[in-house]
């Protein structure tokens, strides 16, 4: 299974919520499949830590981490609202709107905001706490995560910088998707 | 001449094996070819070695005798030295702190018979048998016990609101706490920030909350990450965290800190999985930094590891499995009694039920008890912190069945031994609200202080108590914010300066953001 991690707060969210999106083999990766390549002790390095030392301990490889310069983000692959304020981004009948990130494959570079129209099919279905595999398994507005200690579930998204409208009792908590988090 | 080797220690040389191990001053290596007739005398022949001890056989120089060095304690090694000749001892274990007191060897209670050391805590120099037990968040004379007897939230020590400061600049739109631990006098917080997307940096405050060091990067990396969990060493901090830097996935890693949260170390690289490495936990215990994690290697199911790392960075063997095989497992917690390793984790029994699991390990993260099963439903953030020789398990209620999805009204906790059986418990350990989350516990020795969020005050704020060996209220709850947002997810950090850091997250302002407050201990009151 592809899968890829939206998450925000990998920790802060994960650890009460999750953090992590799923994407689900249905996703067009770009061409990159995030599992490809990686294992291995060397795989530090070969992602781009320039190995500049190259001490290796038993268990790992470890690398010189050459400073990256600042480089901007790059731009946002906006489709659509995926929290559905903005009526001139909504998608078509019988397609939902998603958020995604595509994480980066050179070194140094950011990952990039993804939004994106899919169909909508017969799994679409998962509500909050509602177990997923990828994205679209979950009902448009909500985000497929990682982290909460239950597997990956789909969480309603909130924005984060505004106030969220989160069942009673859960909190909007930080996705790695920039500026959209999830109630957990 | 034909020797071409200085004759300056030839007599001290002689002198020096007469003694076993005396000095001597020859400083000229000989020929390892020289030819036989090559020396007239024992005098001719010397090496820079003193160990070794040279004549002259047969007009060749050889070695005759070299110094042996039995070990006189069960707690040192012994060699000679081939500067002086003599034999010098070499502690089996350490005083890193410089107080005079050594650390037990691992797995080894302090003073206890063959530790070869005393000091129960040599990541400080304040702590140390026979010391003056004084208000400062240390134990000081290593009775088991910290600020003996003194109270942290009755009034007295606690008067109002403590006051609370931003952590990030304020430049960034959003920020959230991630860990926070006390060395060298200074609080070191480690969070995330966001502008474009999330980063994990470093900001220290004094014990007395006065800013130490401004905002430096955990990492270099421009990939999405997220702040670290970080421990003091005695040395350094050690820090550990995810980030998407490699193979588009998060591995974690970890890097040394200096007290200026400057970088020490090259990232090292902890996990290969080809899956999500999540949820780091760390813990620096005699000498070694121990992670635990969840990645998901084995057919993208989540299952707990730990790995040893030594002072300096260096990864020490490879990843061990932690969790049993079967149930996925997820968000480990590690803490460390004298003699046992506990790690509490997440465990998916169905797709609505996430129970909790303990098991305790030895120093090595090998000879695991049985897990035990705390509950099977419900479970979610576990801590472990250890209480005297046991661990106290404490964990949030978070439900997934379909009717009720979303957290509990209390925090839970158990006792259970250093063997990983239980003495005590499950127990709940807060009341009188309808959520409540996002805990943290810092040991006394004789009594613990829980530190949590819930809407007993109609949102979530954030609360403290005091609990005994039994788990009972030694000093009741005491409301630490008060703010009309939501105030989540305290993490504590003991100070040596008799105070309590405590970074949690609020908005305040609108936007989500970790901040930075206080707690003194005092005297108890009369």
């Amino acid at each position: 299974m592809v899968r890829w991690l939206i998450s925000s707060g990998l920790v802060g969210l994960c650890l009460a919520c999750g953090g992590s999106i799923e994407a689900g083999q249905d996703q067009d990766t770009g061409g990159a499949n995030p599992w490809s390549g990686g294992s291995g002790p060397s795989g530090g390095a070969a992602s781009g830590g320039q190995p500049s030392g190259g001490l290796t301990g038993t268990g790992g490889t470890q690398f010189v981490e050459e400073p990256c310069p600042d480089l901007p983000a790059p731009d946002p692959l906006v489709s659509c609202d995926p929290l559905g304020l903005e009526p001139s981004l909504a998608c078509p009948a019988e397609y939902g709107c998603y958020a995604t990130l595509n994480y980066p494959t050179e070194r140094c570079a950011h990952s990039q905001f993804v939004s994106e129209c899919r169909y909508l099919d017969a799994t679409s279905v998962g509500e909050q706490g509602e177990p997923c595999a990828g994205p679209s398994d979950c009902k448009p507005g909500f985000m497929c995560v990682v982290g909460a200690g239950g597997g990956a579930r789909c969480a309603t998204l909130c924005p984060l910088d505004a106030a969220d409208d989160c069942p009673d009792g859960l909190i909007c908590g930080e996705t790695d998707v920039p500026g959209y988090g999830v109630c957990y | 001449m034909r020797r071409g080797v200085l004759l300056l220690g030839g007599l001290g040389l002689a002198a020096s094996w007469v003694g076993g191990c005396g000095s001597r001053t020859a400083l000229e290596i000989l020929p390892a070819d020289a030819p036989a007739g090559y020396c007239d005398a024992d005098a001719d022949c010397f090496l820079e070695d003193l160990c070794k001890t040279t004549g002259c056989v047969d007009g060749a120089c050889k070695v005759l005798a070299e110094t042996t060095c039995p070990s006189t304690d069960a707690c040192s090694t012994s060699a000679c030295d081939p500067d002086s000749g003599a034999c010098v001892a070499t502690p089996l274990t350490r005083d890193v702190d410089g107080d005079g007191s050594f650390a037990p060897l691992p797995g080894t209670r302090p003073g206890a018979q063959g530790s070869c050391g005393d000091d129960c805590d040599d990541t400080r120099a304040a702590a140390f048998p026979g010391g003056a037990e004084v208000c400062d968040g240390v134990d000081n004379d290593c009775d088991g016990i910290v600020d003996n007897g003194e109270l942290f939230l009755s009034p007295g020590a606690l008067s109002g609101v403590p006051t609370v400061t931003p952590v990030a600049t304020p430049d960034y739109e959003a920020s959230a706490r991630r860990g926070i631990a006390f060395g060298d006098g200074k609080f070191t917080m480690s969070y995330s920030a966001r502008k474009v997307e999330s980063h994990g940096y470093l900001s220290g405050v004094d014990a007395y909350g006065q800013p130490a060091f401004g905002q430096r990067p955990v990492t270099q990396a421009n990939a999405p990450s997220f702040g670290a969990t970080i421990e003091w060493s005695g040395e350094s901090f050690g820090a550990a965290w995810s980030d998407a830097r490699i193979d588009q996935n998060y591995e974690i890693f970890f890097s040394l800190f200096d007290t200026n949260g400057e970088k020490l170390s090259a990232d090292v690289r902890v996990t290969t999985a080809p899956s999500f490495s999540l949820h780091p936990d760390l813990l620096f215990d005699q000498g070694r930094f121990v992670i635990v994690f969840d990645d998901r290697r084995e057919d993208d199911r989540a299952r707990v590891y730990g790995q040893l790392i030594d002072a300096r960075g260096a990864l020490l063997g490879g990843p061990l499995a932690l969790s049993p095989e079967g149930n996925e497992t997820e968000s480990p917690s590690v803490a460390a009694t004298a003699t046992r390793l506990g790690v509490a984790y997440t465990s998916l029994f169905d797709l609505d039920r996430v129970g909790l699991e303990f098991r305790t390990f030895d120093k090595q993260l090998g000879q695991p008890s049985n897990p035990l099963l705390l509950t099977d439903k419900d479970a979610g953030d576990p801590r472990v912190t250890a209480f005297g020789d046991a661990f106290l398990v404490t964990w949030d209620l978070y439900s997934l069945e379909p009717s009720n999805r979303g957290p509990g009204p209390a925090i839970w906790g158990a006792l259970v031994s250093d063997s990983g059986a239980l003495q005590l418990g499950p127990v709940q350990l807060t009341s009188g609200a309808q959520f409540a989350r996002s805990h943290d516990v810092v040991s006394l020795g004789d009594r613990v202080i829980l530190a949590w969020s819930d809407d007993f005050d109609g949102n979530y704020e954030i609360y403290a108590k005091v609990l005994d060996r039994k788990l009972a209220e030694l000093e009741p709850r005491r409301r630490l914010t008060d703010e009309p947002a939501d105030s989540v997810g305290p993490l504590l950090a003991l100070s040596d300066q008799g105070s309590i850091g405590i970074l949690f997250d609020d908005r305040r302002t609108n936007k989500p953001a970790a901040y930075f407050m206080r707690l003194g201990c005092s005297a108890p009151l009369p």
